[in-house]
This record gives structure tokens, C-alpha cells and sequence, in this order.
């Protein structure tokens, strides 16, 4: 029998546990594809602070998941292909301790990964990547 | 102090040693000194000596009362707790419910912490088999988290 603590009983017993793991994204992962009350339980902590991963930014495209069709198509006029699905949860909300300087970079990055053609004018790119990040931060606030 | 374990069995020790407690503390405080043993009927007899034995090694330890967060890496265990805490996966998740009920804060990160490192570097399905849990996502389910998260494979 598994200990009740890790099925459901006392989240917060078993939020002080995974929280030891909280700068260990692979350990995290793993605990959230083990069972429904895992998932619930570390994609929160998972999704606390991306940005601060060195990971290729690909969550990022997981937030925009909830843009409306009007900034979908911004995206879109901007050269930016993006498939929207829904999604298990709105990761924005638990977005906590963003660095501006980690979301400028990793957006930037997103930005030139998610081109449909890759671009080679700098000042181009850099308004490209001001849109984006304006349409992020609404997103997160 | 006197305390008693779910089964009635009597314990004796010191003040200060009870004092690990919160909730003994304040109920010390609360009470004052008397002969009348303290009934825990949530903590069985072997766990509550295993929690004696714990809050008498660290009698003297400093008093830590607000979360310090930043300290919670989980590698920091010195060997006497590691020892301590080399018990079956029953008995340690017993502790962690007497420690949570007991309010005796650094023997509830310790024990917390000493699950996550069985967690640490684990697959999901060894996380299951180590903790005997069944995965009851649909295979949809599955496959979205999988999905949504797949950024955490992509260096």
C-alpha cells in the first residue's frame, strides 16, 4: 500500500516533499507523469520559474496557448507559427520570481526558434521580439 | 514530562527534550507542570520512541521557527540523521505524519527530504514501483503532460 500522504491526504506534506526537488527539472518531470495527484501536485512547481532552466524555451509557446485569435494573428502576421491546443492547465498562474533579463533572453530565443522563416535584420528581430514579450507579460499579469 | 502512545504505553522524558514539540510546548506552556501523562493517540509507540530519540539528539539545537526556503537542498543531511533515518518506507512515512501532527519542524524536512532523494533521478514508472502507486491517467492524459512538458527534455 502506498502511503496516503503520496496519494491525495495532506498536499502540503507532500508539497514539502517535492519541494526539495524544485531545482531539479528532470526529477519533476518525472514525478509529473507518474499519477493524476502527482501531476497536480509538481506542475506547479515545475512551472514556477521556467525561465530559469537552461532549457530551450519551449514553454513558452505552452502559455500562449491562452492568447485570443486577435493576438494569434499578430503572432501569425509577425511570421511566428504557432499551434494552439488546449491545454491541461494555465501555466501563467504559476509563474513566480521571473528575472526580466531571463525573459527578454528566452523569449528572444523562442522568437528566432519559431519563425516560419528565419530573419536577418537585427533592428526586425528586435521589434519581433518586443511584440512577444509584451504579449507574454500580458498574459502573466 | 509524560506522554502516552496510541496503544497507552508511558514515556518519561525531559522537558527540554518535549519542548522539540510545538504543540507539546505550548501545551506545556499552556498547562504547567504536571504529574497527568499527555495522551497522543495519533503516534504509535515504536514511532514515538523513534521521535524521542530524534529530539533528544538535537536537544540543543538552535530553535528554526520561519521557513527558510533557501536552504531546502536536498543533499545536506548530516550522518547521524542519515542513519536515523535508514528505516522501511512505513515507518518513515510515519514519522512524517507524527512530525506534521507534533509540529517538530526540522524532523519533518528531514523526513521529507530523505523522500525526495528516494524520488531524485527516478523514471515515473520506478517512481510508482518504488512507492507502489498506480497511474490512473488515461493514456490521453498521459500523453498531453507529456506533451505540455516535453520542454523539459530539450536542452
Amino acid at each position: 500500500m502506498a502511503s496516503k500522504i503520496l496519494m491525495g491526504d495532506m498536499p502540503e506534506l507532500m508539497e514539502n516533499i517535492l519541494n526539495n526537488l524544485k531545482y531539479d527539472l528532470n526529477s519533476l518531470y518525472s514525478c509529473s507523469l507518474v499519477s493524476r495527484h502527482w501531476c497536480k501536485m509538481s506542475i506547479p512547481i515545475l512551472w514556477k520559474n521556467p525561465f530559469s532552466f537552461y532549457q530551450k524555451p519551449l514553454y513558452i509557446s505552452e502559455y500562449f496557448s491562452s492568447l485570443d485569435e486577435d493576438e494569434i494573428y499578430i503572432l501569425k502576421e509577425c511570421g511566428i507559427n504557432l499551434k494552439i491546443s488546449r491545454k491541461l492547465f494555465n501555466y501563467t498562474k504559476f509563474l513566480k520570481d521571473l528575472k526580466l533579463s531571463d525573459l527578454e533572453f528566452n523569449t528572444r530565443e523562442w522568437t528566432s526558434l519559431n519563425l516560419v522563416e528565419p530573419i536577418s535584420s537585427r533592428i526586425y528581430l528586435d521589434v519581433l521580439v518586443n511584440i512577444v514579450i509584451n504579449l507574454l507579460l500580458k498574459l502573466i499579469f | 514530562v509524560k506522554l502516552t502512545s496510541s496503544e497507552g504505553t508511558e514515556f518519561i522524558i525531559d522537558r527540554k527534550v518535549a519542548e522539540k514539540s510545538v504543540l507539546l510546548k505550548n501545551m506545556l506552556e499552556d498547562v504547567g507542570e504536571s504529574d497527568m501523562a499527555i495522551p497522543l493517540p495519533n503516534v504509535t509507540g515504536p514511532i514515538l520512541n523513534k521521535v524521542i530519540d530524534y529530539c533528544t539528539h538535537h536537544r540543543d539545537d538552535p530553535f528554526v521557527s520561519q521557513e527558510d526556503d533557501s536552504k531546502k537542498v536536498s543533499d545536506d543531511i548530516d550522518d547521524w540523521d542519515a542513519e536515523f533515518c535508514k528505516v522501511d518506507q512505513g515507518t518513515l512515512f510515519e514519522l512524517i505524519l507524527s512530525a506534521n501532527y507534533l509540529d517538530i519542524k526540522p524532523l519533518l524536512d528531514l523526513t521529507c527530504k530523505t523522500v525526495a532523494n528516494m524520488i531524485k533521478g527516478k523514471t515515473p514508472d520506478e517512481i510508482r514501483k518504488t512507492f507502489n502507486i498506480t497511474n490512473d491517467f488515461t493514456p490521453e492524459e498521459e500523453e498531453h503532460v507529456r506533451k505540455e512538458n516535453e520542454w523539459c527534455e530539450e536542452r
